[in-house]
């Protein structure tokens, strides 16, 4: 068979663009971060975990399928529980897995939308028969000292590996996923139980808050009857001191008097029945006086 | 012909080659792959060439910037409150609640690991950063943490967020946690519940300051009244004590006048006091001599 020029260039033309549609479709990329199937018929026939440009068949002899190669994250909706003392908790969690198998994922789950409901399903059976073996107080206690942060906290991690383990051990072995971690993010109580807790809570602040008021009118009672004990001590202390004191200048003072009426006892007899009559005369008292007294004479002579 | 062939496939050529030319803007830096190969990762900024696609690509992200991510901001994740409840409201020990919002700062420091190990590094770094939260809050009394843990909340968060990130390399740094709102919850009267509380607290403060100034105010005066008992007791004595002096010395003279004229004196000093004496009673006289003394009677 013999072409001339013109012929030989369309057919060049032709198979140069036969080629790049060749090309197109049989060469592919495949990414640091996925796993790439090659899936012949529907077969898998390679999987391929590295890198780089790599070939295949073209459509539709052959077909690829990519999964994630990374840590895939999943969030788990807020799902109520019972725990074991007839509470009703509500629960957000979160998973993080990765394809370990990408065969087996595939076969078993094809995408990932279908393996992160079976995950959840998962998850939360697994998560509500170990909430429902302890009670809620477990995770948060009612009453918190010293050693509950600690034990709360050990608790909860207890709860995230029984569910972890739960979780992981299907997951592996029947959908090529490997669980990477697991955890609780949040707790909560259904609305109406909210507002109980804070009815309650509002209550506790009540009770402190009276508590507050009764004790400040207690000390202050205590604060000021203390300060009057203290005053009627002092004002007793100086009474007795100046009682001392009087006593003290009485006794002074009578040594001054029997010293001086030492001096002269007769006079002093005089003096004192003279200061008597002065004390015990006055306008109840009738004096007879003989009118021959001498008494008669001191009262009308001018002189004695 | 075949020049201009060969020219337009130059031409071709160049400005495919032109098109891989690409920018790291400061804040930035960049990781290169080609046919799906990571080969640099870590692109410094300034002008760089990388095949253009489909050969080459090429991911610049800010890696010295600070980013802030919120945690407990109600609508920035969840799409839907019924989904995954008010974001914002945590347990506390006691089974109380709080209202908490953090925000935490952090840098991509290793770009390559930030796109290779996780599908999404910064929603998965906010769930452990809730899961941090809860963990803190569970075991204490609601007291604490509105008072003397937060700090602590902070240290703790931040702390269990670096190693989270670090067991899996995801490329973050964590720079620092910060409480952006930590209260009693909003809803429900409790935060005003808690103001009473405040209020009760100052009020008992104020009574116990109160008390304090009156007792003073007592003892003040107790000791003021004490004072003047003592000094009028101090000055009684001194009265006292002169009175007898002078009494004393009265005696003396009038003893020196009486030893000197005994008669004399006795009748001045009788009449001194018997007349005013007498004044003041009834005066019976009567005749007849019944001795020379005076005859007194108190009826």
């Amino acid at each position: 068979m013999s072409l001339n020029l013109a012929e030989r260039r369309v057919l060049a033309g032709i198979l140069f663009v036969l080629a790049i549609i060749a090309i197109n479709s049989s060469a592919f990329v495949v990414d640091e971060s996925e796993y790439a199937m090659v899936l012949r018929f529907g077969r898998v026939v390679s999987e391929i975990d590295e890198p780089g440009l790599k070939f295949k068949w073209p459509a539709p002899i052959d077909q690829i399928r990519r999964f994630d190669k990374r840590v895939l994250y999943q969030q788990i909706p807020q799902t109520e529980f019972l725990s074991a003392d007839k509470k009703n908790v509500l629960v957000s969690s979160f998973l993080t897995w990765r394809i370990q198998s990408p065969r087996l994922f595939l076969e078993a789950m094809s995408n990932r939308d279908s393996a992160e409901s079976r995950l959840s399903t998962l998850v939360k059976s697994s998560l509500g028969s170990a909430l429902g073996n302890r009670p809620f107080s477990d995770y948060i206690p009612e009453l918190p000292d010293e050693s509950s942060p600690v034990e709360s906290g050990q608790n909860l991690l207890r709860l995230e590996n029984t569910v972890f383990e739960g979780v992981s051990g299907v997951a592996s072995a029947d959908y090529g996923i490997e669980v990477v971690s697991f955890g609780i993010s949040r707790f909560s109580f259904p609305q109406q139980n909210l507002n109980a807790v804070f009815a309650r809570m509002r209550a506790e602040r009540e009770r402190i808050a009276s508590a507050y008021r009764s004790e400040g009118a207690a000390e202050a009672r205590k604060i000021l009857a203390n300060a009057e004990r203290e005053a009627r001590e002092i004002l007793a202390k100086a009474e007795s001191e100046s009682e001392i004191l009087r006593g003290q200048s009485e006794a002074e003072a009578a040594a001054i008097y029997s010293d001086a009426y030492a001096t002269d006892p007769e006079f002093y007899e005089f003096l004192r029945k003279l200061e008597t009559y002065e004390k015990i005369i006055d306008e109840k008292t009738t004096v007879i006086v003989p009118a021959d007294s001498n008494l008669l004479d001191l009262l009308i002579s001018e002189e004695p | 012909m075949r020049r201009i062939i060969l020219a337009f496939a130059t031409l071709a050529l160049l400005i495919y080659a032109a098109a891989g030319i690409y920018e790291v803007e400061p804040e930035e830096s960049g990781v290169a792959y080609v046919f799906g190969r990571m080969v640099s990762s870590n692109v410094p900024s300034g002008i760089h060439w990388n095949f253009p696609p489909p050969i080459g690509r090429q991911v610049t992200m800010p890696t010295r910037l600070t980013q802030v991510m919120q945690v407990g901001y109600g609508s920035s994740i969840s799409p839907s409150m019924s989904v995954f409840g008010p974001q914002d409201l945590w347990f506390t020990g006691g089974a109380s609640i709080v209202e908490g919002r953090l925000d935490i700062q952090y840098s991509i420091d290793k770009l390559d690991r930030f796109l290779l190990s996780h599908d999404n590094p910064e929603a998965y770094m906010r769930l452990i950063a809730e899961r941090a939260v809860t963990r803190f809050l569970a075991g204490l009394h609601v007291d604490q943490v509105l008072t003397t843990q937060r700090q602590a909340l902070v240290r703790d968060v931040s702390n269990a967020l670096q190693s989270g990130l670090d067991e899996y390399d995801m490329g973050i740094q964590v720079q620092d946690a910060s409480i952006v709102h930590l209260a009693p919850p909003s809803s429900g009267g409790v935060s005003d519940s808690f103001r009473r509380v405040q209020t009760a607290r100052s009020e008992r403060e104020r009574q116990i300051e109160n008390a304090r100034s009156g007792a003073a105010q007592v003892r003040f005066d107790a000791q003021a009244e004490a004072e003047t008992i003592r000094s009028r007791s101090q000055a009684e004595r001194f009265a006292r004590v002169e009175r007898a002096r002078a009494d004393a010395e009265r005696f003396r003279a009038l003893a020196r006048e009486w030893a000197a004229a005994p008669d004399v004196t006795r009748t001045r000093l009788y009449r001194d006091v018997v007349p005013d004496v007498l004044q003041r009673a009834k005066l019976y006289v009567i005749p007849g001599d019944s001795g020379g003394s005076v005859t007194m009677e108190d009826r």
